[in-house]
């Protein structure tokens, strides 16, 4: 009788306390998952909407442009988040090292760019990238450059510019991560690598970056994740041009949406393809370092 | 399992990104600005009437408004209070798509402000949104090609604001030096143009054109405005850009601009092409009456610029030297509560009080579309700027005269199907005939 009456208080507890957390959860996340699945089989013009079926994800298939925004956001990660992560990696090991003093500045300089709002460090780097802005005239000084590069309005130089400026806003995000993961390995492995010869590069690839592992995958996913979704950078410094040449996804499905006549049905399936790209790059991260394990 | 469970995590940070791609179900949260909509409960006794309008521009769009609030309040309304908000056209649109498909319009204005490129698609696409102003508004008295932007199936839903009539600014001085006076640009063809320009350069050392050179498409659509058309085909919605002679007579233009090395190549808009403009580092810049302000903004610039009309196509029937570049129109909406109060306020203000038009032609140099205004004084006068010139009269005058033309609902995705390929013809990577079929495949993918 009284056990029974203590599961009955407990399981009351467990759905009273539970519950909000539910239907929120149901509401604003389930719910609209739900929905943008039923969207992707329609077709939209504003407030009319017609039963398409698959026709989207058919219309998709064909559509280069959305190909060609794919490629450019895979660029985006294959160059850029390598170099982020080992940067990341880099500084978090020189700032854990013993010899560097103010580490607590270096920290927080380190940190702040992924505090500072996104429109505003676009509008930032969109004056320093201008032809005639600071990083032109700087090369221009030095002599690196004889005529100045336009940055934002040449395909290739554009790619580079958001390359650089998510390099900038997310490393130190990074960095932190690897800090954590740096501090949680055993100073005695550290310790034992010194004692048996090991010199700094070894000690760094062979003792530090084996133990970082699991930091390593997770910070990888976020970014690949985090690269693939880009929006902001791209808004705000070329709106997807020159010439599409740093259209993403999340941009091109923006398009869809609010420039031209709101089509959110194709805009949910091609959100859908890249929740489907997603969850297939992150399986294939887990699977790579699964086997490293083994 | 713990892999399940991190590939679970995974896809779940990824969602946000799907659910954010249905707006209407996600997102429907309208947008609150305090005083947003604070006239919804006021009763509608004559005592306290208020409205909310929505524009961007705090140099041009809200004083204008805020002139018109006061001229209402003289027209015997005097207790009629007007907040105005500031909101960038792009978010007002997206704001406006936001209400309009969650069914949720209460966060809305009772007007807003709309580009004329996009309001065809808006009225369109959102069919009953916007109030009808056929009977309150004579559309005969606003330039033809403003209301045919606005009107839908024989019915207007726009109230015309701003002029623009377009005209090519030049450096008097720069042009002098290279041997060109007024009349040598007065009647030329837009080859020409591009001769005078290469000359120009060679002289005084200065580009004579700003813009980002694969972004080039406002060309066009001056060109096409100038000969009463636009992208599209016959049926108003397919692109027509093989066998468009005007668009492939601008891309020619175009490609010999770029050749001859005459275009600043940064946007005109922004602050750089801006200042490359006021600091006289670009020797001219086609653009329309707005952009006067900018110029004498600069007063040291005093007497260096002139102004004449776009230059004309070659060989192509029906082609004027008249053309509109921008501009936007007041809209109400159906579903405000005071819908009546402010269909009566556009129509008393701006379809009907010229001496409100000459205060903001003084004030803010808006030339407007309402044509028995060009008539009023204020329009004649010479404008020490421009060398005494009458550059109000002059650009109304010609603002009658451009051509209708139907933007369409795809306007955008034109732009955007020409601009993916412009650049690639220009660096001669692609000939002509490859580009504009290119475009037009892109415009039928997108414009699905």
């Amino acid at each position: 009788m009284r056990t029974d009456l203590r599961k009955k208080l407990r399981r009351e507890r467990w759905i009273n306390f539970s519950s909000i957390a539910i239907i929120l959860t149901c509401v604003f996340m389930l719910y609209p998952i739900v929905y943008s699945i039923f969207l992707s089989l329609h077709s939209h013009k504003g407030l009319t909407s017609t039963f398409v079926g698959p026709n989207n994800f058919v219309r998709l298939v064909k559509d280069t442009i959305f190909w060609q925004s794919l490629g450019n956001s895979f660029i985006f990660l294959i160059i850029q988040v390598p170099i982020m992560l080992v940067l990341g990696l880099l500084l978090a090991y020189l700032l854990q090292s013993d010899y560097i003093k103010g580490k607590g500045f270096f920290r927080m300089a380190l940190f702040l760019p992924c505090v500072t709002s996104l429109v505003a460090y676009s509008i930032v780097f969109k004056a320093l990238f201008q032809v005639d802005g600071l990083i032109n005239n700087c090369l221009l000084a030095l002599h690196i450059i004889q005529a100045p590069i336009h940055w934002l309005t040449d395909a290739f130089w554009a790619k580079a510019a958001i390359i650089i400026a998510l390099c900038w806003r997310w490393t130190g995000y990074n960095t932190m991560f690897y800090i954590a993961g740096m501090q949680n390995i055993p100073r005695d492995t550290l310790e034992a690598a010194r004692i048996d010869g090991a010199n700094r590069f070894q000690e760094f690839f062979r003792v530090v970056v084996p133990q970082l592992k699991s930091m390593i995958v997770f910070t990888s996913i976020t970014s690949t994740i985090g690269t693939i979704q880009l929006f902001d950078e791209v808004m705000n410094l070329t709106q997807g041009g020159p010439s599409n040449g740093t259209m993403t996804v999340s941009m091109y499905i923006y398009n869809h949406s609010f420039k031209y006549s709101s089509n959110f049905g194709y805009s949910a399936a091609m959100s859908w393809v890249v929740v489907l790209i997603i969850a297939v790059l992150s399986l294939i991260q887990l699977r790579v370092t699964r086997d490293k394990e083994g | 399992m713990k892999k399940w469970i991190a590939l679970l995590l995974a896809v779940m940070m990824a969602l946000p990104l799907a659910a954010c791609g249905n707006g209407g179900a996600g997102n429907s949260t309208p947008p609150s600005e305090s005083g947003d909509k604070p006239s919804a409960n006021v009763p509608d006794d004559g005592a306290a009437e208020e409205l909310t309008v929505w524009c961007w521009d705090e140099n041009f769009n809200i004083p204008i408004m805020e002139t018109a609030a006061n001229y209402y309040r003289e027209a015997g309304h005097p207790n009629f209070k007007l907040n105005i908000v500031n909101v960038p056209e792009v978010d007002l649109e997206s704001r406006a798509i936001t209400a309009f498909t969650s069914g949720v319009s209460d966060g809305l204005p009772d007007i807003y402000l709309m580009g004329d490129y996009s309001a065809k698609n808006f009225l369109i696409s959102y069919p009953g949104m916007y109030a009808d102003l056929t009977d309150a508004i004579d559309a005969s008295k606003f330039a033809p090609n403003k209301t045919a932007c606005y009107t839908l199936d024989g019915r207007l839903y726009g109230v015309p604001l701003d002029s623009g009539s377009a005209g090519m600014y030049y450096r008097v001085d720069l042009f002098e030096q290279a041997g060109y006076t007024a009349e040598d640009l007065e009647d030329i063809t837009w080859f020409e143009l591009v001769e005078i320009a290469k000359k120009v350069k060679e002289v005084t050392g200065k580009y004579v054109f700003v813009f980002t050179p694969c972004k080039g498409t406002h060309y066009m659509q001056i060109a096409l405005q100038s000969a009463g058309q636009w992208f599209y085909g016959e049926d108003g919605e397919s692109a027509n850009f093989v066998n468009n002679e005007v668009i492939r007579q601008i891309c020619e233009v175009l490609k010999a601009m770029y050749d001859a090395d005459v275009i600043y190549p940064v946007d005109y808009w922004s602050s750089e092409g801006v200042a490359g403009i006021q600091n006289g580092d670009v020797a001219a810049h086609i653009s329309a009456v707005w952009y006067a302000p900018t110029l004498t903004a600069v007063d040291e610039m005093s007497g260096k610029w002139g102004y004449v009309r776009v230059p004309k196509l070659e060989g192509i029937e029906g082609a004027t030297q008249y053309s509109n570049i921008g501009g936007s129109s007041w809209v109400v909406m159906e579903n405000s509560a005071n819908k009546e109060l402010a269909i009566d306020f556009l129509a008393t203000v701006f379809a009907g009080n010229l001496e409100f038009y000459e205060q903001i032609l003084t004030e803010q140099a808006a030339v407007a579309t309402y044509l028995p205004a060009a008539d009023s004084e204020a329009y004649q006068q010479e404008v020490p700027f421009f060398n005494n010139n009458k550059i109000y009269a002059d650009f109304a005058e010609w603002g009658s005269h451009i051509p209708e033309v139907d933007y369409g609902a795809n306007t955008s995705i034109a732009e955007d199907a020409l601009r993916a390929v412009l650049q690639d013809y220009l660096d001669g990577k692609i000939e002509l005939d490859d580009m504009l079929s290119q475009a037009e495949s892109i415009y039928a993918m997108q414009a699905g």
